[in-house]
Formats: C-alpha cells, structure tokens, sequence
C-alpha cells in the first residue's frame, strides 16, 4: 500500500474499508475512494490495453478524461475507474483483453504496426470484394471498445430529470461558484453543474498551503463552498457532467446514473482548463501522468504517485506540482523546463532539496517494460542529455480551456499571445469565467466569475442603474487583476520514433498523421476524418490542442492558419442507457388486457399496443389459431378490437366534411347505416380505411385502422383549421371499447343481453343501433372483417373487464371461444379483405386495390379528386389478386412473384386455413395475369410453388353468411 | 360495474374497494391515517379516474359557460372551480375553442344533461362524453415536485393554482392541472385512458424513493378537507 498520511484534503475514510474485485483478484480499499485511487493505492498500474495496438495504459488524467482507465464495473461497459466512487462488493473487470490484461494476445499488433498504417482499413478491406462479410466479421470481432449488456443481463439502471432555471453555471470551481454566489445574492434561480464530488475545482486537492495573490486559495474556495451549499437559489448538481448544450439553452446533463435535461436562459461556463500531455515517444507508458493527476492521487485520496518522479514543464505549474510532490514524500528526481531561464523560488527550493533542475529541457522519451522505468531529457533541439530513472513522469505541459460548451452553441477558438486558445466571440446567452478564458491567478479568476454572475443577471433582469454600475464596477477589477499568464504550449517533443502519440484514445501516432498529410488530408478536418483523431471516447479532450500542433509542424502553417476542429455534443460519452432512460416506451392496454393474460393469451406488439395473437402458448399458436378459426366459422368467436382507431366527427356541417375527406359519400348515409370507407390523399394515395356510422344527423362515429388513428387525426384536423365548417373531430380511441362478435351463433349470443334488437329485420348489415347491451351503453355495427356473421359492439372502456366477462359467460353454452389477431388474420383473407398499408403501399390508389366503385368522380370535389379523375380511365400495369398455393408451405409477407425467373409482383399476405386446407393469400401481380384461374409462381426460401388467381374470395364469395 | 385503467394496479398493491356512481373505487390501502402521513412526507397518488369529463368544443363555449354559471370563462390555459344546480365543477380551458369539465361521479349525468341542453341552444357548440377517455390520477404531498421534474420535460414550478399545460408525462400526453390541496402542493393529470396502467405503474416506480404511497378515496378525501 502506497497511503500517505491523512491530510484534511483527502476524501478517504480510513475506518472504512471497503472490498471489490478487479479481473479476479481481491482488493482493499476505502470508503471515499475512486475504483482507480483504491487500484492504484494497491500497486496496480495497468488498467487498460489500447484500441489498436492493445498497449497497456494507466492513469493519465484522473479526472474522467482520458481513456486510459475504461473498465467494466457490474456490467457496465466503458466506466473510468478514476472517477467511479468505489462500493462493497463491485466486480471490476477489464476490458479489450484477451486471455488477460497481463498477457493480452492481441498486443502482438503493437509488433507489427507497420501492417496496419494510417487508412490501412479503408485500403485493404476493400479487395476482393466478395471477401468483405467476411472480413467484416472479423473486424468487428476485434473493434469496439467493452461489451454492450444484452435485455435479461445485470446492466446500469437510469433515471430522468427535467430541471429550469434562470442561471446554469457549469464548473464548480472558484469562478463558477463566485458568479453563481453573484447571481442568486440578485435573486436569480441558479443550477450549478459541477463534475466532482464536492466543489473547489483544483484548490480541493492542494496539499501544501495555497498562496494566490497573498490568500489561502484553498480557505476561499472552501469558504465559498458553505455559501453556496446555504444559498437556498443554488441548487448544485454534483458528479453532473454538462455534456451538450443545445438549442434554447438546453443542457444535457449526466448525473451519476441520472440523465438531465435542464433548460435555462443564460449559461455560464466556468469549466476551467483541460490538461493534456505532450507528444514523445512512448508517451502512453504507464507512469506517465498528467500533474494534476498526480496532484488529485495524493490530495484527494492519500495515494502516493510514485516512489522517484521527474516533471516535466514548461511554466509555473511543473513547478507547483513538483513542490506538491516532494510534500508528499516523492523523490523529485528532475525538473525538466522548456523556458530557458526559468527561475523562482519554487525552483530554488526544488534545487536545494537535491532535485535536478534542466532549464531549456523536455522529455525526449520514456523507457520501460509495461511502465515507466526512466525518462531521457534532452535539449529543445533533440539532444540527450540523460536518461533519470523513475516510476514516474508527471508532465505539467498543456493546458486548453475546457470550451466545448461554448463551441456546442456555435462559438469558436481563437489563438491568442503564444498561441493560446482561447474562446473568442461569445453565442448568445453563453458567458465564460474563470480559466476557461485564460485566467490563472486567483483574484482575476474570482472577478470574472462575478462579472459573468452579474451579466447574466443583467442580460436576465434588463438594464437598471445599480446592476449596470456593478457590472462595470466588476469590469475594471477584473481588468486590475488580469495578468499575464506565462504559458507558452510545448506540445511535440523533437523526435521521429514510431510511437509517438498524438490520439491515445484512437492510437494516433505522429507519424500517421505525417503520412496522413502527405496523403493530402492536410487541412485540420479533414486530418481529424482520415485519421480519427480527436473522435474517440475523451473527444479530444487529450488531443485536440496536440493535433493543432502537429498539423500545423506537419504543414508549416501557423496555429492559427490550422485553425481548430469543431465540438460537437456529447463533450464526453454518455450511456445509450442514460438516454433511454427508463420511461422509454409507454405502453397502451385496452380495457380487457388483463382478461386475455389471464386466459393465456400470447401478446404481441401493434404499435404501443398489446394485442392478444393468439390464445395459447407459442408452441401451441398453429393449433389454437385452427380451433378460434373454426369456433367462429361454426359458432361465435369475440375479438377484442379495442385498439381501432375511433373519431367522433359532429357538427351541423360533418356530412360535408366527411364528403370533402373521402372519394365516396356520407351525406347520403342515413342515420343508423354504416358505409365502409377509404380515405386517400391529394395524389389519390390509399391513406386509410375504416367504416362511418352514422348515429343521428349531425353526428359520426369513424374507425380507422389501429395503426393510422394518430394521422388520421390529424389529417381531419388539419382540414378543419382556419375553415369555417361547423365540425369537431373528437378522439374516441381509448374512450370507447370495442368487441367484435363473430360467428353463426353470435345473434343469439346477443339476441336478449339488452334492449336492441339484433335480428336480420331489425338490425341488417350494415346497420347501427345504440341501446344497453347488459346495461351498459353501446353501439352496435352491423359489419363484419372476418366473413361470418357479425356485430361489432362500441361502449365505455370502463365497462370493458365487465362486457367481456358477461359476454364470455353468457356465450359458453354457445361453444363462444376468443380469438386473437393471428385468427382474425386467417379470416379476413379468406374473404381477400385489404389491409392498407400491409397489402397496399405508398403509390397505391383506390383502383389498383379493386376499390373503384368507391370513387364517386360525380361529387364536386374532394381530397385527391384531380388526380383519381386523370387516372380513373388509365389502364393498370398491376393489380392485387387473391391466390391460393400449391403445398403447405407459407411464404413470408413480400415473397416475389415470379414469372420464367424474374420477379414481376410481390406476395403481401399469406396464411395456411384449416378451414379451407390450403395456403390463400393476396398478391400484386401484373395485370395479365389478374384473371381468375391464371397462374404464377411464389419464390420461397429458394424454391418456387405455384399459385393460381382467384378474384373472388376464397370464402362464402357471396357474401350470404355475412349478410344473414 | 365500472373499472378505471389503474384498477388491477391497485388491486394488485391491495386496495379495498367501494362502489361510487357505479364505479369500483379505490377506497383504502393500508389506512387513511398512514396514507394521509405517508403523502404529507412524499407523495400521495389517488385515481380519480371516476370523475365524470365532459368535452366542449365549439366557438361558443366561452358563452356557453357564462350561462352555466353566471361568471366568465377561465383564460386559456387555466381552470376555475364553479358551482352549477349544487354540483361542483371543474372547467378546464385547454384551448380557444375547447374546455373540459370535470364532475364529481355521482354528479355526471345531472351536468352532462344540463351542459348538452345549454350547448344546444348556442349555435355550433358540441358536448361529448369523455368519462372513458381520460385516466385521471391526483399527486398531493410535499415531495410532489421532485417527482414531477423526474416525468415532465416543462418547468411546472411556474404553473400557478388552478393552471394547466399539456406535456408529456413520462412520454405520454398529459393534461396536468395545478390543484393544490389546502396544505400540499397537488397536480390533477389526465392522461388517455389507455396509458393509464402504464403511467400508474411508471408513477409508482419513479416516486419510489420520495415517499410516493397510493392513497385511496378515504384519505383523499381527508387530505382535501384539512384546513
Ligand atoms: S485516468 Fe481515468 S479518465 Fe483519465
Ligand atoms: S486522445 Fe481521445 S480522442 Fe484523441
């Protein structure tokens, strides 16, 4: 165990240890502690193994930024063990290894990079082109970082918020909580997102006394957390990361396990600076690590990074890192500063403490076998000057602001004094504070936070003196204090060693993007494209900057010239999981669901709905579909058709309107007459079809089919804005239920249930009558989908579980059975009836379906009408025919038509009838053949079956039964 | 008899039942003494899905309801609660042309008949039963607003008594009415009646750790009364 002493700064609970597994093994750690503190703090320094040459990586960044800690925790793919809070009992595995992370088989890639350059997958697995399943299967073997978590395995679980306020800040450091602190003391509702645990930014993890600008740093930025945590305006998002930031400032936010949507008017975006390390070779050996890495190991959890360090550095951070260091007992080998005259206190006491300080001096190369054993420290210019052993190498090089954000609402970098990039015009309602904007010292960085606290206020409350007077107030402090950060970004080391990383995250080295430009993808996007740079988990987070700058050294342009790539959400990955959250898919039951479960029904997806398929177990569907066919062929069958779609179309003028939707009419429809109707639109395209009833003068109730109610709702809506028909569309889907009686023996079943009469004179087809039907009010169509007799019966939903049971009861001495969609199926087809949209499509028009007769061209108009006019005499290519196959077998719904080999239709339904022994179907076929007694072949799972046309249907094609 | 879309929900977590205006209602879960506690500390969920809705649609509802009731229409966008032939009311303007009134159960036909008799004589005004449409759930208690900003993709906060929106509530349509209880926060949602398994079991799951417990009529009731 590496454990410094305790420290008020850590987090760690020592009196409570906590145990977890990682690849296996048993570990210890502490309550408090990161998965990667609690690894690392027990000597383990290989947490994963790189996308494409499988290299082992350790820590990096320790902040959730890189990609170098990826692990699986409980089945979560993809988590960073720096960051993920450690529990009792977690199983940490590692992933991208193959027998173990150890001893990876695939790391044999890393030997032959040169096999696979920069592009190799686009040139070489395009040749022969037969081959490409096959290497795709491969490929995708090897791709991929993790294992997703299948439906039934263990896997994250996910909750949803939706939050408002007037402020968001996004950063929890010094600048986010002093404009936060600035907003609310105004009044304003503030959200502050902050990605750690507790906030203070990088003032949490100092272990020696901080002293900005003669403050405590770390007193401050204590004494303003307590403020902002008894603010009753602030509402802090801890462990949030603001992700995206999207249109009419909506913010996407991930908070542990739950996803946020948060909408405010003005965002503030206080996310400091992202450190990134420096281009040499064997840069990813672990043990290489970014300062404040170090910094956070030993500050927040009491972890010592290493026995013997050498930092690297090209300004007054290295050395602050290489003091923190040293407090913490480290051996601070060397200091190796790119500034030539680098010179401070810091320095000093660092060379006095024995520590070897190389001015003008970088890291030229690290060494080891699996982690870092030495570093080699050279000239600016290449020369090795020594190799320093060390477990260690903490670089203190790059900084970038963390600006995704502000480039998410469209704002862009500018390259500042010595190439720095900072944000340059700010997009509307987006303020910046604190390092984001350059800032280093504390006092400059506390103004701006409450200068943007102010803006946004201002921006929010509208002009008022005393908010004017103290935004400009607030101005002139921060310009007192703004000072000259010396920073100049060192980014590539000399050197032309294979492995160099620019990318570590897409295992981009130097030379691949040297060979990239030389390819002529030497413009910064079109570099990021062909290489991947910049597109992998951190997002760039690693490697934006050194891409720049590689570029721009590979090209000879300036940074500017180069310019930068743009961020695009999400800033950092976010589970699919989280987004899914777990509202994801609302159901819709009809009233007598739970009937059906009970009776064993097999459900199946319509939509939102579930419907019962058939009554029995899936292994039993064939059989019990035979028997519901036969109980309805024989005696009565119910059907619950709940799921229609239902519209109550009322007004003085809804004959009209229903006139005007439709190519047939209603206003001649008399009260208690049903009319089968097939809406198309202005191109005479079939939309829907359904029936209109007519329940009095001025009022309709309308069926659609379950899958088109939403656009048909709409369509008669949209027809009806802004006119001036005295009509109204109401949706009566869900309001009223609906149960299909079908069979011989179903007006028996309801002859006496109630006060309508449903004999052949007093209800004949296609005729409707409202009345009690065992005391619950309803209305009843005399119609049929399946060929038998039959009456399908509307009432209250909330008499559903009721009706059905008493119709069920009263039915049983009749044979009455239930039948489910697949039943319904087999019926409608041996009377050939059209499903739209199963067996029509998108350039199907009323006379192609054999629906014709339903085009009245002697109205004056309606929907489609020009069209359905010009195409009524033209003679058809192709037309739907019903068929009926040679054997038993079914071909699959769009099953070719083929004549002498060539498809020249298509199959839209198919089904096996026992009750007519053989296989019927309908099918688009051309119009030659569209005669009765015709044939054509089915091309089925290779082989072909004949078919024969019949234009009538295959049952009762009189239609007596259903008229009885 | 009557059943709500929640009904088996409930039956399932319980309930006893009594009978209202032919409906089966939920009456008591564990008692009304817990579940008036329990929603004071998180939230209560109680199905009102009994009340009876009426849909008015037409360019003379604002008319329509100034002969009902002697007083305006409510602005779009909100609800007033009235009085007509003793019956209480609620009257919902969802929009320019639409209202929704909601009565209590045992009240329904008595208002239904009165509304339709008024809507006739005022030209192109059209009433339609909707008690089937809608499930109708009421969430009261003190943690009744971190529940909603888990399901509701809108600021609700800014609602004031007796306003309404339509939102998604968990990804399902919902009217959701401001209706505060006399010490508690409360929202009426209705929701098609459809979804209403779905938004009852969805509600159960997401209010678990605030406390949400379902309350029945006994402890609704008092839950409205207490002063
Ligand atoms: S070390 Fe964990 S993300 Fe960088
Ligand atoms: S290092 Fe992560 S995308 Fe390049």
């Amino acid at each position: 165990m590496s454990r410094l002493p305790a420290h008020p700064a850590q987090r760690i609970d020592r009196s409570r240890p906590v145990s977890f597994t990682f690849a296996g093994r048993s570990y210890e750690g502490f309550a408090g502690d990161t998965v990667g503190s609690a690894l690392y703090a027990a000597g383990v320094r290989v947490f994963s193994r790189s996308f494409k040459y499988h290299r082992p990586r350790g820590l990096l960044c320790c902040r959730g930024h890189c990609p170098n800690c990826l692990v699986n925790v409980d089945a979560v793919p993809n988590v960073r063990a720096c960051v993920e809070p450690l529990r009792d009992g977690q199983r940490v595995t590692p992933q991208h290894a193959w027998p173990s992370l150890e001893h990876d088989a695939l790391a044999v890639i890393d030997r032959l990079h040169f096999l696979f350059p920069v592009g190799f997958y686009y040139k070489t697995f395009i040749h022969p082109k037969r081959l490409w399943p096959t290497y795709e299967r491969v490929l995708r073997a090897c791709a991929g970082l993790g294992r997703i978590t299948f439906p039934g395995e263990p896997a994250g679980d996910y909750e949803r918020a939706h939050l408002f306020a007037d402020i968001a800040v996004v950063g929890g450091g010094a600048a986010g909580m002093a404009a936060a602190l600035e907003a609310a003391t105004a009044g304003l509702g503030v959200v502050l997102v902050d990605d750690q645990p507790e906030l203070g930014g990088r003032w949490r993890f100092r272990v020696t006394p901080a002293a900005d600008a003669g403050h405590a740093g770390d007193d401050i930025v204590r004494e303003m957390a307590a403020a902002v945590a008894a603010d009753g305006r602030i509402r802090v998002l801890d462990e949030a990361t603001a992700f995206g930031l999207y249109e009419d400032g909506l913010l996407g936010v991930l908070q542990r396990n739950r996803f946020v949507t948060l909408r405010v008017r003005q965002v503030i975006v206080a996310t400091g600076a992202l450190e990134y390390p420096m281009v040499f070779e064997n840069n990813d050996l672990p043990g290489v690590m970014l300062g404040g890495a170090a910094q956070r190991l030993q500050g927040l959890y009491g972890v010592r990074p290493g026995q013997g360090a050498v930092v690297v550095t090209n300004d007054d951070r290295g050395v602050e890192v290489a003091l923190e260091l040293r407090a913490a007992g480290v051996v601070i080998a060397a200091l190796a500063d790119a500034r030539a005259g680098a010179d401070s206190a810091g320095i000093a006491s660092l060379h006095d403490g024995g520590t070897t300080i190389m001015r003008g001096a970088t890291a030229l190369a690290a060494r080891g076998s699996g982690r870092v054993t030495s570093v080699v420290l050279g000239g600016l210019d290449g020369r090795v000057v020594s190799e320093m052993k060390c477990d260690l190498v903490a670089l203190a090089t790059g900084f970038e602001p963390a600006a995704g954000l502000v480039g998410h609402a469209g704002g862009k970098l500018r390259v500042g004094d010595g190439g720095r990039l900072t944000p340059g015009a700010l997009p509307a309602r987006v303020l910046v504070a604190g390092e984001v904007m350059g800032l280093g010292e504390l006092d400059a960085i506390l103004a701006s936070g409450r200068l943007a606290g102010a803006e946004a206020t201002l921006a929010l409350s509208g002009a008022g003196s005393r908010l004017s007077a103290r935004v400009s107030q607030l101005r002139d402090e921060l310009a007192r204090r703004r000072s000259h950060v010396e920073h100049r970004p060192a980014s590539i080391a000399p050197g032309r060693a294979a492995k160099r990383f620019v990318c570590l995250c897409e295992d981009v080295t130097e030379k691949d993007c040297q060979q990239a430009v030389a390819e002529g993808f030497d413009h910064i996007e079109t570099l990021k494209r062909y290489t991947t740079v910049t597109m992998g988990p951190c997002q760039g987070k690693m490697c934006h900057r050194l891409s720049i700058d590689v570029c721009a050294s590979l090209t000879g342009r300036t940074v500017e010239e180069t310019g930068t790539t743009t961020s695009r959400p999400p800033a950092q990955p976010v589970p699919l999981g989280a987004l899914a959250a777990r509202f994801a898919d609302p159901w819709k039951l009809t009233p007598m669901h739970h009937q059906h479960v009970e009776a064993g029904a097999e459900l199946m997806d319509m939509g939102a709905w579930k419907r019962p398929l058939a009554y029995a177990r899936p292994s039993d569907r064939q059989r019990a579909v035979d028997d519901e066919c036969r109980a309805v062929h024989e005696a009565v069958g119910l059907i619950d058709v709940s799921t229609l779609g239902k519209l109550e179309i009322v007004g003085r003028d809804a004959a009209a309107f229903l006139d005007w939707l439709h190519p047939n009419r209603f206003s001649d429809l008399g009260a208690g007459r049903v009319r089968y109707r097939v809406m198309c639109d202005d191109a005479g395209i079939i939309l829907d079809d359904g029936v209109v009833a007519r329940l009095d003068a001025d009022r309709f109730l309308l069926t659609t089919a379950t899958g088109t109610i939403d656009a048909v709702e709409q369509w008669f809506t949209w027809w009806l804005a802004g006119g001036r028909r005295c009509a109204h569309v109401v949706n009566l889907t869900g309001a009223l239920a609906a149960i299909n009686v079908a069979g011989p023996r179903s007006r028996e079943l309801l002859q006496g249930l109630g006060d309508v009469d449903v004999s052949a004179s007093a209800l004949p087809y296609l005729g409707a009558r409202t009345g009690h039907m065992a005391g619950v009010p309803t209305t009843i169509l005399r119609i049929g989908f399946v060929g038998e007799l039959g009456f399908e019966i509307h009432f209250p939903a909330d008499y559903g579980e009721y009706l059905w049971a008493t119709l069920m009861a009263a039915g049983a001495p009749l044979g009455v059975r239930a039948f489910g969609v697949e039943a319904q199926r087999v019926l409608r087809l041996e009377k050939a009836h059209v499903i739209v949209a199963q067996d029509t499509d998108a350039l199907t028009t009323p006379f192609g379906a054999n629906l014709g007769a339903l085009v009245k061209l002697d109205k004056p108009d309606f929907v489609g009408r020009d069209v359905l006019a010009s195409v009524a005499g033209r003679p058809l290519t192709e037309r739907l025919v019903g068929f009926e196959l040679e054997g038993t077998t079914v071909p699959a719904e769009g099953a070719a038509v083929v004549d002498n080999g060539h498809a020249v239709g298509r199959v839209t339904s198919a089904k096996w009838s026992a009750w007519l022994g053989r296989v019927i179907g309908l099918a688009w076929v051309p119009v030659a053949r569209a005669h009765d007694g015709a044939t054509f072949d089915v091309r089925m799972n290779g082989t072909v079956a004949g078919a024969r046309v019949a234009l009538r249907p295959f049952y009762d094609p009189d239609g007596a039964r259903l008229r009885s | 008899m009557r059943t709500s879309a929640m009904y088996r929900a409930q039956q399932a977590l319980g309930a006893r039942f009594r009978d209202d205006a032919g409906w089966k209602v939920a009456d008591v879960y564990t008692s009304p003494d817990d579940e008036v506690a329990r929603a004071r500390a998180g939230v209560g969920l109680s199905d009102l899905s009994a009340c009876g809705k009426l849909g008015v649609q037409g360019e003379a509802i604002e008319a329509l309801v100034t002969k009902l009731t002697g007083r305006p229409a409510p602005e779009v966008g909100a609800a007033s609660r009235e009085r007509v032939n003793g019956a209480p009311l609620l009257i919902a303007h969802l929009a320019a042309d639409e209202l929704l009134v909601l009565t209590a159960p045992g009240d329904h036909e008595i208002v239904a008949d009165l509304v339709a008799k008024t809507a006739d004589t005022l030209g192109c005004v059209h009433v339609t039963d909707l008690s089937a449409a809608f499930a109708v759930v009421d969430l009261v208690g003190s943690r009744v607003g971190a529940l909603l900003e888990r399901l509701v993709p809108i600021d609700l906060s800014a609602l004031p008594a007796l306003g309404l929106v339509q939102a998604e509530l968990a990804r399902v349509h919902a009217v959701i009415l401001r209706a505060d209880h006399p010490r508690l926060p409360a929202y009426r949602v209705l929701v098609p009646r459809e979804y209403g398994d779905f938004v009852w079991r969805t509600l159960m799951d997401a209010g678990h750790d605030l406390g949400l417990t379902p309350v029945g009529a006994a402890a609704h009731a008092r839950l409205g009364a207490e002063a």
